[in-house]
C-alpha cells in the first residue's frame, strides 16, 4: 500500500515536472500603443508585460498592469488611467489565446494567435498575426494589431473626440526564459 | 523622484511576502506609493533599452522589477549583483513581480 502511495506521488511529481518545465516566460514584455490624429499623437509604453506561453498546449497568457504604461506627457498618463481605462477599477488588462499551428521546433515562424483580450472588463475575441522566433531555445513572439476605443465602452468627452484616433495600433514583443516552478 | 520623501521604507523580501499572501490588501497599503526599497540585485538587464534591476523577493519565483529613471551611467555600472541597495520608486502594483517604476538610487 505504502508503495503505491510513493509510486503515485512520484508520478505526480513527474507530471508537474514535466508541464512546469513545457512553459516558458516574459516578466518584461514591452507593449506600446499609438493614437494617430491631425491634433496630435499619442504613445504609449509598457515594459513589464508579463507573458507565459505552454509550449506543449499552445497556449499563450498575458498580463499587463494599465497604469504601467509611460507616456510622453503626464497629462496623458492622468487622463488615460482616470478618465479612460479607469485604472483603479480595472488595473490590468488581459489576453488569453492559442498559437495555432504553433510548431516549437522552428526557427521563425508567423502564426496566427487567436483569443480573448480584456480591457476594463469588456472581452473581445481578437486574431493577430505573430512573428515567432527561436534561437537556441529561446523564444521570442512580436506583432501588431489594431482596437477600437469603441469596442471597449471609453468614454471620450466631445472636446477631446478629435485628439484620440478610433482605431489604437498596439504593437509588442516579448522575450521568454524558461519558467521554472 | 530624488527630492521626494518615501510614503514607506519596506524590504524587498517583505513587500514581495504581502503581495504573495494577499495582492488586494497590498495594492491598497503600496500601489501609487514612492516607496523605499531596501534589497539583494538578483540580476540587472536592460531590456525595450531600460535600465532594470531586479530584486531578491521572499522565494525565487517571485522577485521586484524596477525601472530606473534617469540613469545616471557611473553610478549605474558599479552596480553588481549581489550588493545590497536602497532605491525610491513608485510601486505600480503586482503579476508575477511586484514592480516599481521611476526609480531613483538612494545614497546610504
Amino acid at each position: 500500500m505504502n508503495k503505491i502511495i510513493i509510486l503515485l506521488l512520484l508520478f505526480n511529481k513527474l507530471i508537474s515536472f514535466n508541464e512546469a518545465s513545457n512553459q516558458i516566460i516574459a516578466r518584461q514584455g514591452q507593449v506600446s500603443f499609438f493614437s494617430y490624429t491631425s491634433v496630435e499623437n499619442i504613445e504609449a509604453k509598457n515594459n513589464q508585460v508579463l507573458s507565459i506561453i505552454d509550449l506543449s498546449k499552445k497556449e499563450i497568457a498575458i498580463s499587463m498592469l494599465m497604469n504601467a504604461f509611460e507616456f510622453k506627457k503626464s497629462l496623458m498618463h492622468e487622463h488615460f488611467n482616470e478618465s479612460y481605462i479607469e485604472s483603479d477599477l480595472h488595473p490590468k488588462a488581459t489576453f488569453k489565446g492559442h498559437i495555432i499551428d504553433f510548431d516549437p521546433s522552428l526557427k521563425v515562424q508567423t502564426r496566427i494567435v487567436k483569443g480573448i483580450v480584456v480591457i476594463r472588463n469588456i472581452s473581445k475575441e481578437i486574431e493577430v498575426k505573430t512573428e515567432i522566433q527561436n534561437i537556441n531555445g529561446k523564444y521570442s513572439i512580436a506583432g501588431n494589431f489594431d482596437l477600437s476605443v469603441k469596442d471597449f465602452e471609453i468614454k471620450i468627452p466631445p472636446l477631446l473626440a478629435p485628439n484620440i484616433a478610433k482605431m489604437i495600433a498596439v504593437k509588442f514583443r516579448f522575450e521568454y526564459e524558461p519558467y521554472e516552478k | 523622484m530624488k527630492e521626494v520623501s518615501p510614503v514607506l521604507k519596506i524590504s524587498a523580501a517583505e513587500i514581495s511576502e504581502h503581495y504573495l499572501e494577499d495582492e488586494k490588501k497590498s495594492d491598497s497599503m503600496y500601489k501609487g506609493k514612492v516607496l523605499e526599497i531596501k534589497g539583494i540585485i538578483k540580476k540587472i538587464n536592460f531590456l525595450n533599452n531600460r535600465n532594470t534591476l531586479i530584486l531578491q523577493g521572499y522565494n525565487t519565483y517571485s522577485n521586484i522589477i524596477c525601472d530606473i529613471q534617469n540613469v545616471n551611467k557611473k553610478e549605474f555600472d558599479k552596480l553588481e549583483l549581489g550588493d545590497k541597495i536602497n532605491l525610491k520608486g513608485i510601486c505600480k502594483g503586482f503579476l508575477k513581480d511586484v514592480i516599481i517604476l521611476n526609480c531613483v538610487l538612494v545614497n546610504k
